[in-house]
């Protein structure tokens, strides 16, 4: 009964649009606002599929899900072709998409031509599993994490708990106050990361740059393949980092609260202090003593390895 | 290699036909030269991006208007005054000119039995880093898109990007596997085959291109470590 009411009310979206008008380029721009209040259980998850712009996604202190749309189009006609559906299941899972219906009679138009962008609010406590292609995708104060993809588009996520996944072929992907643990992956972008907190992060790129400061978890993986990597983190006790790339420097300065064990590979090898030399070409550098201390290990093939670690 | 003649040959090394010091030359080279790696990237991408195009029927019209042309010639034919219809008869039909004709088709045949049997042994030899990805067949581009059309390609050209990295990570983690022992090298080719087989089996769209990120994270862990677990699992 909860789920008939709640597609009642999504469906009264053309009730609350604004009427369409045209713009200063003339194209007709339609504006419109849903809420979808839970009637039975909270909401679980939220599940956004946009590839046709930006999605915003802002958590909240509240118990249902606000959506703005904004759809852009050239005329009247293609304006009707744009649609968002949302379908909210009894699993406390809801599914939002956007399309572009296609009919015989409908005239063919370009994607640059139209646009739809979503500005959701949700509950803090929802998980998030989002993708746009070439649009902006934001995730911002949200507590259960999520699962970002996007094609070309950037990716920004910001004050966010739980576990984070990130995918982009070649968006840049900034992530800011994540706590939890995070796996940031790209093809031919960069990433971003600052202030991550959370048990494990893994980021790699196949061409661009990994740059982090204010790092600090358990165990770091990064890899690139052809940028550099640099590091600006805080080694857990008994943590390990793993920093490696192909091609490209690599670059770690290092805050370290107890015994660390560093190892260096690379075609020049400074971990600033005396070094020693292992078997393979690696060398090596203690810092303090004890017992299970936090293991870093730092490679480039054909890139320069470079170590600093602060007291 | 130069980069002008590593941009002649990158068609046939995409498509698998170098082998040897010729395939090893060019793959060398796009180690080396940024540039042209990113030109073999984004042609891998492009091919990959047109095979998955949509098909599209002629449109009736065209066929109509192919019609139309036909009828205008025979018109015009009929129209010429009969001497200048006897005239081009007679010239079609003086042996001389069928005898230089004949010639004519017997040289061409020889040289393109000559070129297609200088092709032939290339297209056997496929390079075995060039990975069997799933693909469609080749179709024709759209006459007119739409932004529909072009959704669809957009997810295409995002696996095709997919695909170009792990064509890209392989020529590195081969490159890698000299320093390998055989255990390691024998874990890695049975753990490829075995995200190279989740990737066929993937359907298209989101569960293909995630199939192909646990692909692209293995090779490049194997690419940039000397003690990668080659038999680990992926995230």
């Amino acid at each position: 009964m909860w789920r008939v009411l709640l597609i009642l009310c999504a469906s009264a979206a053309p009730v609350l649009a604004q009427p369409a008008q045209p713009a200063k380029d003339s194209s007709v721009v339609e504006r419109s606002r849903v809420e979808v209040a839970p009637a039975g259980q909270p909401f679980k998850q939220l599940q956004i599929d946009n590839p046709l712009g930006d999605v915003r996604i802002e958590g909240y202190d509240g118990t249902a899900i606000r959506i703005e749309t904004h759809k852009h189009a050239p005329d009247e006609d293609t304006l009707d072709r744009l649609r968002v559906s949302l379908v909210p299941n009894p699993d406390g899972t809801v599914r939002i998409t956007t399309s572009a219906d296609k009919t015989r009679e409908s005239k063919p138009v370009a994607a640059s031509a139209v646009r739809i962008d979503l500005v959701i609010r949700a509950p803090r406590n929802a998980k998030v599993d989002a993708s746009v292609i070439a649009g902006k995708l934001e995730l911002e104060g949200m507590d259960a994490g999520g699962e970002l993809d996007a094609a070309s588009g950037p990716i920004s996520v910001k004050n966010v708990s739980g576990e984070v996944w990130t995918h982009s072929v070649s968006g840049a992907t900034s992530l800011v106050q994540v706590f939890g643990s995070v796996d940031a992956a790209a093809i031919s972008a960069d990433v971003d990361l600052d202030t991550i907190g959370g048990e494990r992060l893994v980021a790699s790129v196949n061409r661009g740059r990994i740059a982090g400061r204010r790092v600090r978890a358990r165990d770091i993986e990064l890899t690139t393949t052809e940028g550099k990597i640099l590091l600006e983190a805080e080694a857990a006790l008994h943590g390990r980092l793993v920093i490696t790339s192909l091609r490209g420097d690599v670059d770690v300065r290092l805050r370290r609260h107890g015994p660390t064990v560093v190892r260096g590979f690379g075609t020049k090898v400074d971990l600033g202090a005396p070094m020693h030399q292992l078997p393979g070409g690696w060398m090596t550098s203690s810092f303090g003593e004890g017992i299970e201390p936090a293991v870093v290990e730092l490679r480039s093939r054909y890139g320069f390895v470079q170590f600093v670690a602060i007291d | 290699m130069t980069c002008t003649e590593a941009r002649e040959q990158l068609t046939a090394y995409l498509d698998g036909e170098l082998e040897g010091e010729r395939g090893s030359a060019v793959r060398g080279h796009l180690r080396a030269c940024e540039a042209c790696r990113q030109a073999a990237t984004d042609e891998a991408a492009l091919r990959d991006g047109l095979r998955v195009l949509p098909p599209v029927d002629p449109p009736a019209s065209l066929w109509a208007g192919v019609q139309a042309r036909l009828a205008q010639a025979e018109v015009a034919d009929a129209e010429r005054p009969a001497w200048r219809r006897a005239l081009a008869r007679w010239w079609l039909a003086r042996p001389q000119l069928g005898l230089g004709a004949l010639a004519l088709a017997a040289i061409v045949l020889v040289i393109a039995w000559r070129v297609r049997h200088r092709e032939a042994p290339l297209q056997q030899v496929a390079s075995p880093l060039l990975l069997p990805l799933p693909l469609q067949a080749p179709a024709p581009a759209p006459a007119s898109i739409d932004v529909s059309d072009e959704l669809a390609a957009a997810a295409a050209r995002e696996t095709a990007s997919y695909a170009a990295t792990v064509v890209e990570l392989s020529a590195d983690a081969e490159h890698e596997r000299a320093y390998w022992s055989d255990d390691h090298k024998q874990q890695f080719d049975t753990h490829v085959a075995e995200l190279k087989k989740q990737i066929a089996a993937a359907t298209d769209g989101r569960p293909r291109q995630k199939a192909y990120r646990a692909l692209i994270r293995y090779l490049q862990r194997a690419a940039t470590r000397d003690d990668v677990a080659l038999a680990g699992s992926v995230h």
